[in-house]
């Protein structure tokens, strides 16, 4: 008896659910930008905040996904996009290798990509990058540090998530810096694993270890701030610490003395450029194959000019 | 409170019996009623893209694993490392394959999944013999070992940088195993992940209804003491549950793999809990004794529709885990009220 009636009830609402497709065809919709991108960071959170601030101005309509750095999540995001016929994509690449099967799989669906803050491995067409020059900015961040500690100690290197675009960008700047400044030598390379509280454990650790450290090079202004609290504690205030990002918490501490200096990154403008660049596309505008955003170089001496923008 | 559901489910009568039957109805229902809703909202849920290739095609590996895991749940266990074990078969996929790529695809892909598959069952076994031979909690052993797997996973990729095979041709071979099909009419076909699926639950079917070993699992699960006297070997029974489990978990990853090219240490946080919400949410009890593997899909299906719609309406990403926990928490308590109800 109960089986009947359920059984019923399924046939009677699989006859609805293929009329109701029928019957809901299109009608003119708004475009549809798809921003596949993560959250774990305030950087990420301002990026997110321009990208819906410019698609309101642009009347567009923005879907955000979170892939939480996990490249597999975000090329199952990828096909929830082709399913939802979304006009373009916008995406950040959690990880350059695994997503040009991603991107692959948007240039079979024929829907426009264009590529945010990070790289994607060749073997895939997209229209355009847009972001932050990870690599000028780290290098900007690596000067400021060569300069403060007059060319010459040791330093060590606070790095993020090993292979992830920005690691190795960042990375690859200190080196080349370092191969002006012969008599700079990095002694240790850490992973912050993305938490403050790791940073200190390990400072505090790394500061027994190396009596004679002079500089502080991290992946990153919240793992700038947390070792140069380690080193103020330990009464090292010597110690000149770098960071990247531009954070209103780093800008803060540049002005406190706390931290020597960052390198500017703008994610709202991130954001902002990717949307636009997506409309402009839209409109049938032929578009270059990079834009560019720099990152200028905050110290004690013009941190007052700067805001943050997370 | 275990001994509680144990003694619960164990006396499985008639009206217990038809209890489930519509618990199950229950979620079925729900999860056509969301899909009508959606196809009258959204013009562009009801299409062959979004429920084959994109809906079914990404919960197919993962419905692998929550096939394996029914087994271990309705034995009465427990399984956190899945997601861990998915990430050392990938990686292990992956380097064997770039090692043996001088020997061709014919022996390199062959004997590359060979070795996953291996290396799932070990995994699987090492849980079971620790959980069903020692007596170790299987919560505990399973929670060590989902650390342990996953800093294998790390060693073995240098500290977690993405393996990938050189050699193109063989890495393009071995896409067959996600972007071949099934071709149907009018250009579109089932895609291979969900063909490998349809495979599995076959197996799987038949070894929980058809065969000894499924009854026993099932008598486990229900009163494991009762099971022991009755002369069944338990401790055996229960290992292999989860040495299958493994085994689904090679699987996944031979999909995985297939999907993005390459393998992470990183890849999957998390995982466990969707597959192990999707065997909850179908109606396996988390004591064992009931439950079976359609449950398990519907339960699956339910949460990938949920998921589904929130991108379809366009959800922001910060509502989406209270969203995805309240439906869960709600079947979940709908459940036990309604049991409550019928055993009184």
């Amino acid at each position: 008896m109960l089986m009947k009636v359920v059984r019923v009830v399924l046939t009677v609402a699989v006859v609805v659910m293929l009329v109701g497709c029928r019957k809901s065809s299109d009608d003119t919709r708004k475009r549809e930008i798809g921003f596949l991108m993560t959250l774990d960071h305030p950087y990420w959170l301002n990026m997110r905040l321009g990208a819906q601030d410019e698609a309101q101005k642009l009347g567009v309509e923005v879907t955000i996904l979170n892939a939480k750095e996990d490249p597999v999540l975000q090329i199952e995001q990828i096909n929830e996009m082709i399913a939802k016929q979304v006009d373009i994509v916008c995406l950040v690449p959690m990880k350059k290798e695994p997503l040009v099967r991603g991107v692959q799989m948007l240039n079979r669906a024929k829907i426009p990509v264009i590529i945010v803050n990070r790289e994607v491995e060749a073997g895939c067409e997209y229209i355009c990058y847009t972001g932050t020059d990870t690599y000028a900015g780290a290098v900007v961040a690596a000067k400021i540090l060569a300069e403060a500690m007059g060319g010459k100690g040791q330093i060590i290197e606070f790095h993020q998530h090993l292979g992830t675009g920005p690691e190795v960008a960042r990375s690859q700047a200190l080196r080349d810096v370092l191969k002006d400044y012969p008599e700079m030598t990095s002694v240790a390379r850490i992973p912050h694993q993305g938490e403050r509280d790791i940073v200190k454990t390990e400072m505090q650790t790394l500061l027994q270890k190396f009596p004679n450290l002079s500089g502080v090079y991290a992946h990153g202004d919240n793992f700038a701030i947390a070792a140069a609290q380690v080193c103020k504690k330990a009464g090292r205030t010597d110690i000149k610490v770098v960071g990247m990002g531009g954070s209103r918490e780093m800008i803060e501490a540049i002005k406190q003395g706390l931290v020597t200096g960052t390198s500017y990154q703008q994610p709202e403008e991130e954001g902002r450029s990717a949307i636009r660049l997506a409309v402009r596309y839209l409109d049938g505008e032929k578009l270059e194959k990079s834009y560019l955003i720099g990152c200028p170089p905050i110290t004690k001496k013009n941190a007052d000019e700067f805001k943050g923008q997370f | 409170m275990t001994t509680d559901v144990r003694k619960q489910s164990a006396g499985r009568t008639k009206g217990a019996h038809s209890f489930r039957k519509f618990q199950q109805a229950s979620i079925l229902i729900l999860l056509v009623a969301l899909c009508v809703v959606a196809s009258f909202r959204s013009s562009t849920f009801l299409t062959w893209t979004n429920i084959v290739d994109n809906l079914f095609t990404n919960a197919a590996a993962i419905g692998i694993v929550a096939l394996g895991m029914t087994f271990i749940m309705i034995g009465g266990g427990f399984d956190l490392s899945v997601a861990s074990t998915i990430v050392v078969c990938s990686v292990v996929l992956v380097m064997s394959m770039d090692w043996l790529s001088p020997q061709g695809a014919a022996v390199a892909i062959p004997v590359a999944l060979l070795l996953t598959v291996l290396v799932g069952v070990i995994l699987g076994a090492i849980n079971g013999t620790l959980i069903a031979y020692i007596g170790v909690n299987p919560f505990v052993v399973t929670l060590c070992t989902m650390l342990i797997f996953r800093g294998i996973a790390q060693i073995l990729t240098g500290g977690g940088q993405t393996q990938q095979v050189h050699d193109i041709l063989l890495r393009r071979r071995f896409d067959w195993f996600y972007d071949a099909g099934l071709p149907l009419w009018g250009g579109v076909g089932i895609p291979m992940p969900i063909l490998i699926f349809l495979v599995v639950f076959a197996v799987g079917i038949y070894l929980l209804r058809f065969t000894r070993f499924g009854h026993y699992v099932y008598a486990i699960g229900g009163n494991e003491e009762a099971a022991w006297l009755a002369g069944v070997n338990t401790h055996r029974i229960k290992a292999l549950t989860y040495v299958l489990c493994g085994f689904t978990c090679a699987i996944a990853a031979v999909i995985f793999v297939a999907k993005t090219e390459t393998a992470g240490a990183e890849s999957h946080m998390g995982k466990e809990l969707v597959v192990i919400a999707s065997v909850i949410v179908g109606g396996t009890p988390l004591g064992g004794g009931s439950g079976g593997l359609t449950a398990t899909v519907i339960g699956l299906l339910l949460l990938r529709v949920i998921d589904n719609l929130l991108t379809q309406f366009n959800i922001g990403p910060e509502y989406r885990p209270v969203v995805t926990g309240l439906i869960i928490l709600v079947v979940v308590t709908v459940d036990v009220l309604a049991k409550r109800r019928g055993s009184t």
